[in-house]
């Protein structure tokens, strides 16, 4: 019964806190804590899951629950207005981008992928290292730490070595921390 | 009060020379990082686009595993619950088989049991020799089959976990899609600027780009705390060896061993003198009690060295009703239990990363929870397949369009599944279910669709028939499984063929060769005096 309840409640509290959203940010002009209160309905929400099942299980569901909801409200309120299948009138100007040699292109796309690829690689790697040899505590918490930091850092680098104008920023930093994580974790080697 | 000191923070802005001198440069610069993103994300999904959705893909499906295997067996009895001398006898007779093949027991090296659940009413077992691993079912005696078998099931998971590469070449390819997607994510909230004004904007009447561009954002926005969730853990997993050995070398001077010490469970020394397999129930016996109203479950059940004092036993046991449901146990040659991994008491990085586990593979909630994975999974391969078509519809908008590239996409988008439905269509055939027959016809189909379509006079058209192809093959499947197997259906394969047939059914109109949008194209195609 309890459960029963705390999932009518928690999808109840959902829903609302989504349809409050939407009525939010459908206003150009309403200001941005004008959605604390259907964020706190969502956070609401959480409480009914909790009743459903333990607090990392209630968690995990209470996000699936937002995002299924999220779908429903989405497809029930898209823009049903017909309008004709048709292409453009006429191609749309292409940006004007700065003059540049083609060799140039070539290189700073050469540059930024290996920045991107096997430097962004190398630098989550020793950082995970780092962390798995040097961090305090028990060494299998250091080791599942460092097998989130791995990926996590990996990917935080490749997109900067990808939305970074300056390459040479990205070039010299990511080395550079490659390089002093995998020499401290080398000092403190067993 | 709130707008006296909201009044004290605009002065205090308006007075601070750095930000007067630049007007406008957060802005600017604001838009640059949007431009750059853009590019960024644009660039990173068109060069591994086609290996993401395959993994994508492929694991909507895999999180069905139990289903579709309950499916692919459908001619094997059911049997949710077996005594454990049954299991006992199954497991020593597939260790007996192993050795004869391999030509000695200590030849075996592992030997892996699939235990009957509620979940998957089957027994299996699996021994891996040099030659590779060989997987036996059992009938709901137990028995095992005479015959060796393959399943499709564990094929699609191996291409989503491996991409059926060998090694650590495996690991390397899925830990890079799955970084690349991650970095997908990240860039593509860079990218969007208005990520929650726009996060209800749904317009699939209009211009075909704004419509895919909807699709991909909504379905992204709010599909994101899960799309995060599943791409790092699936990460984690898939680069997981990869980084033990970087960290064996910067840290333990290449010791492999003690770099994995702290995840790999208690250790027995191998001990070659021969020793039977210890009885299931008097493992099971030793695990600790489960917590009120959780269900008492074993999984799985391997041994490393089998038949020998050495042997090493893993057996996995529920006992918890949280995300994480059990444990892995591990007890030495003779049965008796050394310690549990500590999924459920053990450090909290071991109990994180069961959960992690968990959480991935959809293993907590039963048919409901995978159900919702199987949506959520789905929405991320759209969001790739989607990203691509953008790019393509921006570039066709913009008077340079890649029409090679649009038929190609096409036959990547629809050529993927086409090709996972025609390698299931060969379980139907005894004599073709093997693992080769499955890993040619798909890894092929993949290849040669996208070529194929090149034929096409358009990417609408190749889209359009490959979407024809698949529905018609999905019914086909449908209709010929239920048809093989007639009144023996097990329900739950009954409703696997059922959602197989609606699916294509789906895929068939969506043509447009039936119903109401098939009027309207002939309408359009000869229009009323």
């Amino acid at each position: 019964m309890t459960a029963t309840m705390g999932f009518l409640g928690g999808l109840a509290l959902t829903v609302l806190g989504i349809v409050l959203l939407r009525r939010v940010w459908a206003s150009a002009t309403a200001p941005r804590w004008r959605a604390l209160p259907g964020w706190a309905l969502i956070a609401a929400g959480f409480a009914g899951w909790l009743a459903v099942a333990d607090a990392d299980k209630a968690v995990v569901i209470g996000f699936l629950a937002f995002s299924l909801v999220g779908y429903g409200v989405v497809i029930l309120g898209r823009d049903r207005r017909r309008r004709p299948h048709r292409a453009p009138k006429a191609p749309v100007a292409m940006p004007v981008e700065p003059g540049r040699r083609a060799w140039v292109t070539f290189l700073r796309g050469t540059a930024r992928t290996l920045l991107a690829g096997p430097l962004a690689a190398a630098t989550g790697m020793s950082v995970a290292a780092l962390v798995a040899v040097r961090a305090g505590g028990m060494e299998a918490d250091r080791l599942v730490a460092a097998g989130f930091i791995g990926p996590i850092g990996w990917g935080i680098a490749m997109t900067w070595a990808l939305v970074d104008a300056r390459l040479a920023r990205v070039g010299l930093l990511l080395p550079l921390t490659a390089g002093a994580a995998v020499a401290a974790a080398w000092l403190s080697r067993v | 009060m709130l707008k006296r000191i909201a009044a004290r923070v605009l002065a205090r802005r308006r007075a601070d020379p750095a930000t007067a001198a630049k007007p406008g440069a957060t802005p600017r610069a604001r838009g640059g990082v949007v431009q750059s993103s853009l590019a960024g994300h644009s660039a990173l999904g068109l060069g591994l686009g086609a290996l993401v959705y395959i993994v994508c893909l492929s694991g909507a499906v895999a999180v069905f595993a139990d289903d579709l295997s309950r499916w692919e067996w459908a001619g094997t009895p059911e049997t949710a619950t077996l005594a454990p001398e049954v299991v006992d006898q199954a497991l020593a007779a597939g260790l007996a088989r192993a050795a004869q093949q391999a030509g000695g027991a200590e030849k075996v090296t592992g030997l892996y049991g699939l235990l009957p659940r509620p979940d998957w009413p089957h027994l299996a077992v699996r021994a891996f020799t040099p030659a590779g691993a060989v997987t036996w079912r059992a009938g709901a005696d137990g028995v095992l089959a005479d015959t060796p078998s393959d399943a499709w099931t564990d094929f699609i998971g191996e291409v989503h976990m491996e991409l059926s590469l060998p090694g650590v070449w495996a690991g390397l390819a899925v830990g890079t899609v799955g970084i690349v997607l991650l970095s997908l994510l990240f860039s593509g909230i860079l990218a969007h600027p208005r990520i929650f004004r726009d996060a209800f904007a749904l317009r699939l009447t209009g211009a075909r780009r704004l419509g895919l561009a909807d699709l991909h954002n909504r379905l992204s926005v709010w599909g994101l705390p899960f799309h995060v969730a599943i791409t790092v853990t699936g990460a984690l997993f898939a680069l997981a060896s990869l980084m033990i050995l970087t960290v064996a070398q910067v840290g333990y001077k290449g010791d492999l061993a003690r770099a994995y010490a702290p995840l790999s469970g208690a250790q027995v020394a191998a001990d070659a003198g021969p020793q039977p397999l210890p009885p299931i129930a008097l493992l099971q016996a030793q695990v600790a009690d489960p917590t009120t109203g959780a269900a008492r479950i074993s999984r799985f059940y391997y041994v490393e060295r089998p038949g020998t004092k050495g042997q090493r036993i893993l057996l996995d046991m529920t006992r918890h009703d949280g995300l994480t449901q059990g444990d892995r146990n591990y007890f030495d040659g003779e049965g008796k239990l050394l310690a549990p991994l500590g999924f459920l008491d053990g450090p909290v990085g071991m109990r994180v990363y069961g959960a992690s586990l968990a959480l991935h593979c959809a293993t907590y909630g039963g048919l409901p929870v995978r159900l919702v994975y199987g949506v959520l999974g789905l929405a991320l391969s759209i969001v790739t397949a989607t990203g691509f078509s953008i790019f393509l519809a921006r570039r066709r908008d913009r008077g340079r369009p890649l029409p090679r590239l649009e038929r190609a996409w096409a036959g990547v988008t629809w050529g993927v599944p086409l090709a996972a439905t025609v390698s299931a269509a060969f379980t139907l055939a005894p004599d073709l279910a093997r693992e080769a027959v499955y890993l040619w016809s798909f890894w092929g189909l993949v290849a040669i669709l996208p070529l194929l379509s090149l034929a096409a006079p358009t990417g609408e058209r190749a889209s359009r028939t490959l979407r024809l192809l698949l529905g018609a093959a999905l019914v086909l499947l449908a209709g010929a499984h239920a048809a093989r197997h007639g009144t023996d259906l097990p329900a739950a394969a009954l409703v696997v063929d059922l959602v197989l047939a609606l699916a294509g059914v789906g895929f068939v109109f969506s043509t447009g060769l039936a119903g109401r949008r098939a009027r309207t194209l002939a309408a359009q195609a000869n229009p009323a005096p």
